[in-house]
Parts: C-alpha cells; sequence; structure tokens
C-alpha cells in the first residue's frame, strides 16, 4: 500500500519534467520565430470606410447574418486608441462576436491628429463627432434608433452626449468602463495635481500630445507588469495561442495616439482637478451636463480589476441616470481584458449580447 | 507531507512572478501617490518637453539647410492628403452593392424582448431624399456596393 502511494506521486513528478523539458525545446526552437514574426494583422473583419474627416473615421462592418435586429449598433471609441481593439483577430473579436449573433455594427475610431486638429476638445467630440456619426448611421441603416455603445472616455463622451439630449439621443447606451468621479483614480489626482502639472505649459508648447507621453502615463500605473509579462511571454513561447494573444495586445498598445492638446486641457482641468462631471458643472457647449438626464435604458460594464478606471470611479453613472431601465454588471478582469481578453469571450460578451437583444428590436 | 508546489517548480516560479508583480506595483502605487514623486515626475516631464523642443529645433534648422523635409512638412502633406481623400470620398458616389442587405426582423431567442413592439422608422430632417430613404423599409433598401477598408 505504502509503495502505491509513493509511485503516483514520483510518476506524477517525472511527468511535469517530461512537459517542461518539452515545453524548454519548443521555447527554444519558437523564440526565433517570435523574433522574427511580423507584428500580426488586426481588424480584419471586412467593412467600409462609411466616412473619414480628419481624426475621425467610420466604419460599417459587414453582415454576417441573414436577419439582423433592427437597431444597430455604433461603438465609440476612446481618443486614446484604435478600434480594433473591438475586433482584434478572429475568436477574439467582439465585432465577430456581434456580427454573428445577428447585430448591424458600426464603429467610429480615430486616426492620429494633426496639428490642425490640436483645438479639438470634448465639445467636438460630444457635439459633433458623434451626433455625425449617428446620422449617417442612421441614414445607412434606415432606422432612426441606434444603441451607443462606448469604451472608457469614448462612453463618457456618448454619456455626455446623451445627458445633454440635444443632439445624441440613442436607444439604448452601453457603456464600457467609464469614469465619472475622477477623484477615486487616486493615482492620476496625484498626478494630475495642478500644484506640480502645469498642463497649460505642457498644451501651449506641444500643440499635440505625443502618443509616448499617453503611452508612457498608461505604463506607469503597473510599472513591473511590463517585465512581469515578458517573463510570462518566455514562460509560454511553447504556447502558439499565448503567443499570437500577447503579440495582438502588444500591437494595440504599441498604436496608442497621440491627443489634442485641448482635450488634454479640458481633462486635465475639468474632469482631473475639479471633478466637474462628478460635481455637475461641467459644461459642453455652453451647456451644463447632468448624468441625472440621461433617460435611455442603459448598461454600464466595469471590470473588478481595473487599474485605470476604478469600479467606485464608474459607479456613479448608473446611480444618478434617470433610467428606469438601468443595470450595472461589474465581471472579473481588467480595463482591457474585460472586452478582449479570453475572459470576455466567455462573460462580457454572451452578457452584451443578451441586454442587447432584448433592446434591439 | 510534501507540499504540492515542491512537486511543481515552474508552478511556484510562476505564482512568485504573480505575487511579486502584484506587490511592486502595490508599492510602486503607494509611493507614486506622494507630492515628491508627482513634483519629480513633472519635472522630468518638463525637462523632457523642452529638450525634445530644443532637438526639433536643432534638427529643423539642419534639414533647412539640407533641404530635406521636416516631421512639420511631412504632417502637413498628411494634413493636405487627408483633405484631399475626404473630398474624394464625397465625390465619389456609392457603388452598386452585389450583396442584398439583411432584414432587420431579428428578434432575441425566447422573444424576451423589453420593447417587443418595433417601432417604426421615422423620417429624419426635411431633406427629401433622405426622408426618401429612412422612411423605406430596411428589407427593400436599394442595396450599393461599397469601397472595402483598408488595413
Amino acid at each position: 500500500m505504502a509503495a502505491s502511494a509513493v509511485v503516483p506521486g514520483v510518476v506524477d513528478l517525472a511527468g511535469k519534467i517530461r512537459t517542461e523539458v518539452d515545453r524548454a525545446i519548443l521555447r527554444s526552437a519558437k523564440s526565433l520565430n517570435y523574433l522574427g514574426s511580423p507584428a500580426p494583422a488586426v481588424g480584419a473583419t471586412p467593412k467600409t470606410v462609411l466616412h473619414r474627416r480628419g481624426t475621425l473615421a467610420l466604419y460599417h462592418y459587414h453582415a454576417t447574418a441573414d436577419e439582423v435586429y433592427r437597431v444597430p449598433i455604433l461603438f465609440v471609441m476612446a481618443p486614446t486608441n484604435k478600434a480594433f481593439v473591438f475586433d482584434l483577430a478572429a475568436g477574439r473579436s467582439l465585432v465577430q462576436f456581434l456580427l454573428e449573433r445577428g447585430y448591424d455594427v458600426y464603429v467610429m475610431d480615430w486616426n492620429p491628429p494633426s496639428h490642425d486638429e490640436r483645438h479639438l476638445k470634448l465639445d467636438d467630440y460630444v457635439l459633433d463627432f458623434i451626433p455625425d456619426c449617428l446620422q449617417r448611421v442612421r441614414e445607412d441603416s434606415s432606422v432612426e434608433d441606434v444603441t451607443l455603445v462606448g469604451y472608457c472616455m469614448g462612453g463618457l463622451m456618448s454619456a455626455i452626449g446623451t445627458a445633454l439630449r440635444s443632439t445624441v439621443r440613442p436607444r439604448n447606451l452601453v457603456c464600457f468602463t467609464t469614469p465619472i468621479d475622477f477623484k477615486k483614480m487616486e493615482l492620476w489626482q496625484a498626478w494630475y495635481d495642478p500644484r506640480h502639472f502645469d498642463v497649460d505649459r505642457l498644451v501651449d508648447t506641444v500643440g499635440i500630445v505625443d502618443a509616448q507621453f499617453v503611452f508612457r502615463s498608461f505604463d506607469l500605473l503597473r510599472p513591473a507588469s511590463g517585465v512581469a509579462s515578458h517573463l510570462r511571454l518566455w514562460d509560454n513561447l511553447w504556447n502558439d495561442e499565448y503567443v499570437r494573444s500577447y503579440q495582438l495586445m502588444q500591437r494595440w498598445t504599441a498604436e496608442t495616439l497621440p491627443l489634442p492638446g485641448e482635450y488634454v486641457r479640458q481633462v486635465a482641468k475639468e474632469l482631473m482637478q475639479k471633478n466637474a462631471l462628478f460635481e455637475g458643472t461641467l459644461r459642453v457647449g455652453g451647456e451644463r451636463v447632468e448624468i441625472g438626464n440621461i433617460d435611455v435604458p442603459m448598461l454600464h460594464i466595469l471590470a473588478e480589476h481595473d487599474h485605470m478606471v476604478p469600479p467606485e470611479s464608474g459607479r456613479p453613472l448608473i446611480e444618478r441616470a434617470r433610467s428606469r431601465d438601468k443595470q450595472e454588471l461589474l465581471l472579473p478582469g481588467g480595463h482591457v481584458s474585460l472586452i478582449a481578453g479570453p475572459n470576455a469571450v466567455k462573460r462580457m460578451w454572451p452578457a452584451l449580447d443578451q441586454w442587447l437583444g432584448e433592446r434591439s428590436t | 507531507m510534501v507540499p504540492e508546489s515542491f512537486m511543481d517548480p515552474m508552478r511556484l516560479w510562476r505564482e512568485a512572478v504573480t505575487r511579486l508583480e502584484a506587490e511592486f506595483n502595490a508599492v510602486s502605487n503607494r509611493e507614486m501617490k506622494s507630492d515628491a514623486f508627482a513634483q519629480g515626475l513633472h519635472q522630468f516631464v518638463s525637462a523632457s518637453v523642452a529638450m525634445q523642443q530644443y532637438m526639433e529645433k536643432m534638427v529643423g534648422e539642419m534639414q533647412r539647410h539640407l533641404n530635406v523635409a521636416s516631421r512639420t512638412d511631412a504632417a502637413e502633406m498628411l494634413a493636405s492628403l487627408r483633405r484631399v481623400e475626404e473630398r474624394l470620398d464625397r465625390l465619389v458616389p456609392p457603388e452598386i452593392v452585389g450583396r442584398p442587405r439583411p432584414t432587420r426582423t431579428r428578434r432575441p431567442p425566447g422573444e424576451h424582448a423589453v420593447n417587443p413592439a418595433p417601432a417604426p422608422t421615422k423620417s429624419l430632417g426635411s431633406d427629401a431624399k433622405s426622408a426618401r430613404r429612412l422612411t423605406s423599409s430596411a428589407a427593400s433598401k436599394p442595396t450599393r456596393k461599397r469601397k472595402p477598408a483598408q488595413g
């Protein structure tokens, strides 16, 4: 009996050693492939460019279902990043998932702003770009009702537009990880402290805030994660799927966008330093923004381990909205893995499909 | 009793990486919230921006002497190209598509629609062409071919 209790453990250890040796061989063989491989293709789902205007691009993805829901969806990406995070690759694409589930999908994407666009601010995004795209979606789809889906600052701009009610009037509003109470973003608060951060000097000097500045500020939130992710990559070099996912996310983060200076100035002064959206003192287009004016069906999906927008920063959106049909979902994951990680496929996408399906007819 | 992790040193290593990452991030975040860090960070940013401006000025002077295009020139060319593309987009009429658009009649599985009555499509604005397009049913909308997106 004693011998039979020991043998399985020894066999187990031997099996693990064999597995690790196999992985080490594969790591060596595949490391050269990794170093020599080109950046992975992203955003491959067929689409049409409906409209381009400076930094703005509006795409319409080609439907794959024979029958679609009546209400089309318009995604609003945050101006800091490219929208292909919604369409990374086959099996990792929220857009592809929604197309297969029978939705008509449009996406607002951003290109690096030109020097002429350094004066763009929240007002331009909320009162010009979003209403312009909504109108184009309505005309293209022949349906007036449109569901707005905004990610991070894209969600904030969609929520502001919906709260103003004059130009943005979606059928449904869905926000992913959207900050409202900026005082709850403690690290950002420290960095945007007006005693130390002279945003006027920065914006007046550069006009357009460099992508590296934006990228480094995101990266600084988790200083050890860069090294840890490289270690994990080495550990998983034998695993093609892991390497592919890593490369996709690396490509997305590497394509962080520069920002118009006025937008940075407004975010720093109004949102970060005065917390004006939460306090109800933010004015866009001369009109005071009151989140309590939102009365359309809305869903806010927050990530439990979001290091950029902590859940407590986003909670006031649902708490304050006047909508009778409103829901907040707190899902496991981080700021990006909520929408594009393996957990997104299992958790967020089906939840979004269920919520949207019931409100898209 | 031998701990399970003893039998799997790689697992031990992976757990250590995760733990060290979390601890280092937590300690760093605490430090980064301090006034001293914020002050140092912005001094560094200010110095970097000033250095960048100085370098750009120097390189710009050199490019001017060598009669080669500067980054500003390239940005202006890009902006001009964008303007040309935008005008072309407005000039080029939508092409005819070979495939019909799907009908907008899909219902959620189990018919649990929150608002089951489909709202009629409404006309938008006073423009006659626009109104005609919007009041026509989605199923009977003329099909159009479009330019495939790049990238």
